[in-house]
């Protein structure tokens, strides 16, 4: 998850200081590491955790929190765009290359609805492992599927650019929303 | 062999999109994992508001005994809670204080930490808040009935918060929790306490009475409405009751106003509600209860002057920490500034004590 709760409680705010002077902190130890030494990183690091802790009741940190809650749900979007565009090209690839045609519409203008077979004997089991479980499981299940699990850091990605609106809803439900 | 070239390609122009992507991110994706984590640790067990309270026989509900607790209120802002074994704030004995408030939300320090309500802010004062939230006028009149044989000789405050106290001693019902109300007896002037009503059930017959809107309540207060001189001859009825039993239990009455956050606006503010403030008489309130309690011969202390905008919260209608505080230096000062006033006179002869008529 990369995006921020909303609505902020306080206890998030204080968090969102800390997080950021730890953030800072460690960007700059980073840099004084490389062009000091090695205790540098100790000293950005101290000074990011002060800045933090100096801005934990600072008025204008809700507007702070906010601002980059909507950057960050900006970024969200452009992360799941391209996640997806990302996973179309390697299923379009895969697809091709495993002789098949990528069908966008059927030829009779009928739904492209079709049942779920597996569901109904693997709904449990898979429910218990997750998604993630059920899609590796589904992916081993035949070494011609094995490529899909080149999907999976993907769709990891994917699942965590999600915000909180989105991943509320139930994910392994048989069901058109 | 060149769609294999192109896929490839492609593959690795795909690669170095997400690469860029996830790098360019990369703070979005540390501050947010550090914030949920830092948030999740920080964050103490919390109750919801509705777990604070029990259901009371003879006031409807209080709040639970001995409760040490965190709550999450109805915006997220979490708080800690401290009550007594009788389920008032605080853990200060009643027989120790000085002086006694009874009120409702603002009484129980609802929304700021039991540290910085008003009873810890003045401790010279000697302060013992005795306060539900959601209490009518009614509720408090009735818990000072109870409370009376403990009160002698103390000054006893009763806050009459502007923005629910009033029409909410008219409804047999808050939020669906049932509640003590007064109702005019037929025929005219005189009311009457209803509570055989009461029960742990919820209350749905006001379903569809019930207003949805407080604003329009709200001004309709500070308006000489229908609905006002209902709610201000119910609350002098209620201060009457109040006074009498002050004089027969011998303890010091004052009558302490809070104004509705919407009347210390200027006219021009914005907001959810505010065009209502325009029609408001903002001083409408005080100048009622101030002739009731000059009627009666009770001391009359108006926070309206003592309070502004920024003492009440952004979300709702409780007073911040800063609001606290003002409040803890109203009282601290309120025994020396009643002792330095002339006595007040009730204009009426003093009537003969009086049970509060109650039915149920």
């Amino acid at each position: 998850m990369l995006t921020l709760p909303l609505p902020p409680r306080r206890v998030h705010l204080q968090a969102f200081a800390l997080a950021l002077g730890i953030s800072a902190g460690l960007a700059l130890g980073g840099l004084l590491a490389l062009v000091w030494s090695a205790t540098g990183a100790v000293v950005g690091l101290g000074l990011g955790l002060l800045a933090g802790a100096a801005a934990l009741g600072a008025e204008p940190l809700r507007g702070a929190y906010l601002g980059w809650a909507r950057l960050s749900t900006l970024y969200a979007r452009a992360v799941r765009l391209s996640m997806k565009a990302l996973c179309f090209l390697i299923l379009a690839v895969a697809a091709r290359r495993g002789g098949a045609a990528l069908t966008l519409a059927h030829p009779n203008l009928r739904s492209l609805w079709t049942p779920r077979p597996a569901t109904a004997a693997g709904a449990s089991r898979h429910a218990r492992r997750g998604w993630k479980g059920a899609y590796a499981a589904w992916a081993l299940a035949s070494p011609s599927r094995w490529w899909a699990l080149g999907l999976l850091p993907f769709l990891l990605v994917l699942a965590a650019a999600d915000t909180d609106a989105e991943a509320a809803l139930p994910s392994d439900t048989y069901t058109l929303f | 062999m060149i769609r294999a070239l192109v896929a490839l390609v492609l593959t690795l122009a795909g690669l170095l999109l997400a690469a860029v992507v996830l790098l360019l991110g990369s703070p979005f994706w540390l501050v947010a994992a550090l914030t949920r984590t830092l948030a999740a640790r920080l964050s103490p067990p919390v109750l919801g508001w509705r777990q604070l309270f029990a259901f009371d026989p003879a006031l409807g509900w209080r709040a639970k005994p001995n409760l040490d607790c965190r709550c999450v209120d109805q915006w997220g802002d979490v708080f800690h809670v401290v009550t007594d074994q009788h389920g008032w704030p605080g853990r200060r004995g009643l027989e120790e204080c000085r002086i006694v408030v009874f009120g409702d939300s603002h009484a129980f320090g609802y929304g700021v930490d039991h540290a910085a309500a008003f009873p810890q802010l003045c401790p010279e004062a000697r302060v013992k808040a005795v306060g539900v939230p959601g209490y009518n006028l009614v509720q408090e009149l009735l818990l000072m009935e109870q409370l009376a044989p403990r009160l002698a000789g103390k000054l006893v405050v009763w806050l009459v918060y502007v923005g629910n106290d009033l029409h909410e001693s008219l409804s047999p019902e808050m939020s669906g929790y049932r509640t003590p109300f007064v109702r005019r007896l037929e025929g005219g002037a005189a009311w009457e306490i209803v509570r055989e009503h009461l029960s742990p059930a919820t209350w749905r017959a006001s379903d569809s009475l019930r207003s949805r809107n407080w604003y329009a309540t709200l001004a309709a207060l500070h308006r000489d409405t229908f609905l006002a001189e209902r709610a201000y001859s119910a609350c002098a009825f209620l201060l009457d009751a109040g006074a009498r039993l002050s004089r027969q239990a011998g303890f010091s009455l004052a009558v302490m106003t809070v104004p509705a956050p919407l009347a210390l606006a200027g006219p021009e503010a914005e907001g959810p509600g505010w065009r209502y403030r325009a029609v408001m008489d903002p001083e409408l309130p005080d100048r009622r209860i101030r002739a009731i309690c000059d009627d009666l011969g009770l001391p009359f202390v108006p926070l309206m002057k003592r309070l502004s905008l920024a003492d009440y919260k952004r979300q709702d209608d409780h007073w911040t920490e800063d609001g606290h505080r003002r409040v803890a230096a109203v009282l601290a000062e309120l025994p020396a500034a009643l002792a330095a006033a002339p006595a007040p006179a009730p204009a009426a002869p003093a009537a003969p004590p009086a049970a509060v008529p109650v039915a149920g």
